[in-house]
């Protein structure tokens, strides 16, 4: 009776509802939109039952990073997010999703091509990570709502896979 | 409700109706209810508010569905969303739930799902209104017997007993709206005290049309909302009696489309449609052993399952609940003890089924799919004692322990006096619990953040009742009552995620008065009027609660017509405005009429009703499912004609 997918709308609001605490800083809202994301995401061999935790990594540090922190051991679907910080690429196996921070921006390159061929989902804010430089999802701020762009192509590589629906909202990708 | 008709024999619906020289009301309500306490006990000695609506009184009233049945107690309002019927008691009504604060029983059998607690009580009840004997409706706590649900009240309904039904019945209807229905029963006796029903039904509404005010744009069809708002439902009953024993299966299916775009699915959807599917099996086993010793026992399986079709910008998205549940209750009753009635019970089953699922059909993509299995029992203990010819004490326990929740406790007590002759008094007060559903503790698809911490609610409530006959022929009564609800579940946003959760909030306090009076006049003539004064206050926000009237208004009278056998039923309801998430829901009088049992020939009867005869506009605040897509109210159903033959043979 019930519910469906109420709220995808609300995902995209920095002030999310009226009955909210109040308005939210921007990067706590990205931070609550890339863990949201996660349940729209599809990994080969996890099923969407499986109550096994979801490994979100964070390497370096910024706003977001910090507020992702604040999500460590929320539900999400019938699963844990378990957040972490990561030194080293070479770390990354075990991750389901990877956030790369700001402060190590000028290592985004060797972190994507480290983890080119993982299953992670790679999330960045803004910069430059998609279009043929391995990143997968890259949010941002527009108008105050969270506006993304999903790199089918590096997704694809990751053998990651998305509801139509989350598509169907993501801004395209431009080719560099 | 309107006391004479209890004295009715069963299975009187296709005869008119009986003992018209009977106008003492107190006489009549010596009748024997079940649901107070588990056991058959003379109304007026009933530990609760009790209120009874008989088959003659649906029949007359042409009540169609259990939600119109339930709308003429004292303090019940009912409000739609144009998919399912939601219950108010004492102005208490929680938006995003389906009436799981309210337990509903048929015979006995629980039918609240094991995902939702759904109390289902439109088309989608499992029972047609034809095959029931009575309705027997306990507002305030019933934890003390029935444990988890019975938090605001609790609804039995009771079906025909198989032995005292004859021969064949055919109901055939038709009315405005599409509507068509059907219903065919049949009764054999088997031997001396065995008997069998058999009863199928088809139902279909075509719906209206609907104008949402807040899609009133060129590219939404101007907000009209057409061809969108059918109804199809479906029920199959068999029962059987023998001796002590009853058998008794009872299967349902109904699909309502979805004319509205709730959760921000698609306007105008084409595929939007409900279907819940539910019914139970289960063999009863009733005995006296011995003059002081008596015996109840059953087995029961029960299932419920829900698929929702939504459009979201084109794409399909299913939503599925699957349940099962089988299990056991057995009580035994010992009256040796002086003055004393002690009962004691056990029940528990095992949810072995409790799926919820999610998905988009196509591009595939799963969002929810989580099984669990629980199993909650429950024992309970309770002594009626005849302290005085003229008081009679109740004092009940029971204790509820499942999975995930802190085990509960629900004590009731209850004084029952006759001060002076034709004067009842009661002084009730009970506490009662309800388990967070498994839909609030997990469910999870996007938008939504489950909450395994949730809490139970608890309710405390006190009654004050006094039931007075200043006259033979007038019945008045007076009812107070104080609920005060902790843990109250509520939808909230969950701050760090901006996802919806269930929570408990503070709570709930609620303040009401009844008054209730009924007067046999001369010539057959039957009235009766209640009004109830409410107020329902949330404890965080200090505000009133959404969809709670402060006053109710109901009137039902009864005539004769001349010549004939037939009777006129009139029903006026009026409510006040209420809070909505948007504007208010303006205040509302309907008034209904039912022309009933016109003898075209032996064995066949006509009946007809028109239902909101002053075609009147009126508007149910809806819960923030459709809020957020700007529709705080929806209106509802204009004037209707509905005409019906019963075919007896």
């Amino acid at each position: 009776m019930r519910a469906a997918l109420p709220v995808i709308a609300a995902l995209f609001w920095i002030l999310p509802r009226p009955a909210a605490a109040g308005a939210l800083p921007e990067d706590q809202v990205k931070a609550a939109f890339i863990f949201n994301f996660l349940l729209f995401t599809n990994w080969p061999g996890r099923h969407a039952e499986s109550r096994e935790p979801l490994n979100l990594c964070i390497a370096g540090q910024d706003e977001i990073a910090e507020a992702l922190h604040d999500l460590d051991g929320r539900r999400l679907g019938p699963s844990t997010v378990l957040v972490s910080t990561l030194k080293d690429a070479h770390e990354a196996d075990a991750c389901e999703a990877l956030y790369l921070a700001d402060s190590e921006r000028d290592q985004w390159p060797q972190w994507l091509s480290a983890t080119a061929t993982r299953l992670a989902l790679t999330v960045t804010d803004g910069g430059e990570a998609l279009g043929g430089r391995g990143g997968v999802l890259e949010v941002a701020v527009e108008s105050d709502r969270v506006v993304f762009s999903v790199d089918l192509h590096s997704a694809r590589q990751r053998r990651l896979s998305f509801s139509s629906r989350i598509l169907s909202l993501a801004r395209p990708v431009e080719a560099r | 409700m309107l006391a004479a008709l209890l004295s009715l024999p069963a299975g009187a619906s296709h005869e008119p109706p009986a003992n018209p020289a009977e106008t003492d009301i107190e006489k009549l309500l010596e009748l024997e209810v079940y649901t107070a306490s588990r056991f058959p006990q003379p109304r007026a000695q009933a530990p609760s508010t009790l209120t009874v609506i008989t088959a003659d009184e649906i029949r007359l009233f042409g009540f169609r569905t259990l939600d119109e049945i339930l709308r003429s107690v004292p303090g019940v309002h009912i409000s739609s969303d144009r998919i399912y019927e939601y219950i108010g008691i004492r102005g208490i009504r929680r938006p995003q739930d389906f009436n799981s604060a309210v337990l509903l029983l048929v015979d006995g059998q629980r039918l609240n799902d094991g995902i939702y607690d759904t109390a289902s009580i439109g088309n989608d009840f499992p029972v047609d209104v034809e095959l029931i004997e009575r309705v027997e409706f306990v507002r305030g706590p019933g934890s003390s017997v029935y444990g988890s649900n019975a938090l605001l009240g609790t609804i039995n309904v009771i079906t025909r007993d198989p032995r005292k039904l004859q021969g064949h019945a055919l109901n055939l209807e038709t009315g405005d709206a599409g509507y068509r229905r059907a219903l065919a029963r049949s009764s054999f006796g088997v031997g001396g005290d065995s008997a069998l029903m058999l009863a199928a039904s088809y139902g279909n509404r075509d719906g209206g049309s609907l104008h949402l005010p807040a899609f009133d744009d060129p590219s939404t069809n101007n907000g009209r909302v057409d061809g969108r708002d059918g109804d199809r439902w479906r029920r199959l009953m068999a029962s059987a009696q023998s001796g002590d024993w009853r058998l008794h299966l009872v299967h349902s299916e109904r699909n309502k489309e979805v004319p509205v775009p709730i959760y921000g699915s698609d306007f105008n959807d084409r595929h939007g449609i409900y279907s819940d599917t539910q019914g139970f099996a289960n063999l009863s086993y009733d005995t006296e052993i011995d003059s002081d010793w008596s015996l109840r026992a059953r087995i029961f399986h029960a299932h419920y399952a829900f698929d929702g079709d939504l459009n979201y910008s084109g794409v399909l998205n299913r939503d599925k609940a699957r349940t099962a549940r089988a299990g056991l209750e057995a009580q035994v009753q010992y009256r040796g003890w002086h003055h004393h009635r002690l009962i004691a019970g056990y029940e528990g089953g095992e949810d072995y089924r409790q799926e919820q699922l999610n998905f988009d059909v196509d591009p595939y993509f799963v969002y929810l799919d989580r099984r669990d299995q629980i199993h909650p029992r429950g024992l309970f203990f309770q002594d009626e004692w005849q302290a005085h010819p003229r008081l009679t004490v109740t004092a009940g326990l029971r204790f509820d322990q499942r999975e995930e929740v802190e085990d509960v406790t629900s004590p009731r007590l209850a004084l029952v006096m006759r001060p002076v002759d034709g004067h009842t008094l009661k002084l009730l007060y009970g506490e009662a619990f309800r388990a967070p559903s498994r839909y609030e503790r997990y469910y999870s698809a996007a938008g939504y953040s489950p909450n395994p911490d949730i809490e139970p609610e608890h309710t405390r409530n006190w009654d004050l009742l006094w039931e007075a006959f200043p006259t033979p022929t007038f019945r008045m009564q007076l009812g107070l009552q104080h609920f005060d609800i902790r843990g109250f579940i509520v939808e909230r946003v969950e701050p760090e995620t901006g996802n919806l959760q269930y929570q408990n909030s503070k709570g709930v306090h609620s303040n009401s008065v009844d008054l209730d009076l009924e007067k046999f006049w001369p010539n057959q003539v039957q009235t009766r009027l209640s009004l109830s004064l409410q107020e329902a206050t949330r404890r965080d926000s200090g505000l009133e609660m959404l969809d709670s009237p402060n006053l109710l208004a109901k009137l039902y009278a009864i005539a004769p017509l001349p010549r004939t056998q037939a009777r006129l039923a009139l029903e006026v309801l009026g409510q006040s405005e209420r809070r909505s998430l948007g504007r208010q829901a303006q205040p509302y009088v309907i008034a209904n009429l039912t022309l009933s049992g016109l003898q075209l020939r032996p064995g066949l009867s006509l009946n007809a009703s028109v239902y909101n005869i002053g075609d009147v506009g009126y508007e149910d605040p809806v819960s923030s499912d459709l809020a957020d897509q700007g529709i705080d109210t929806l209106e509802q159903l204009g004037r209707e004609f509905r005409v019906g033959l019963d075919w007896a043979f």
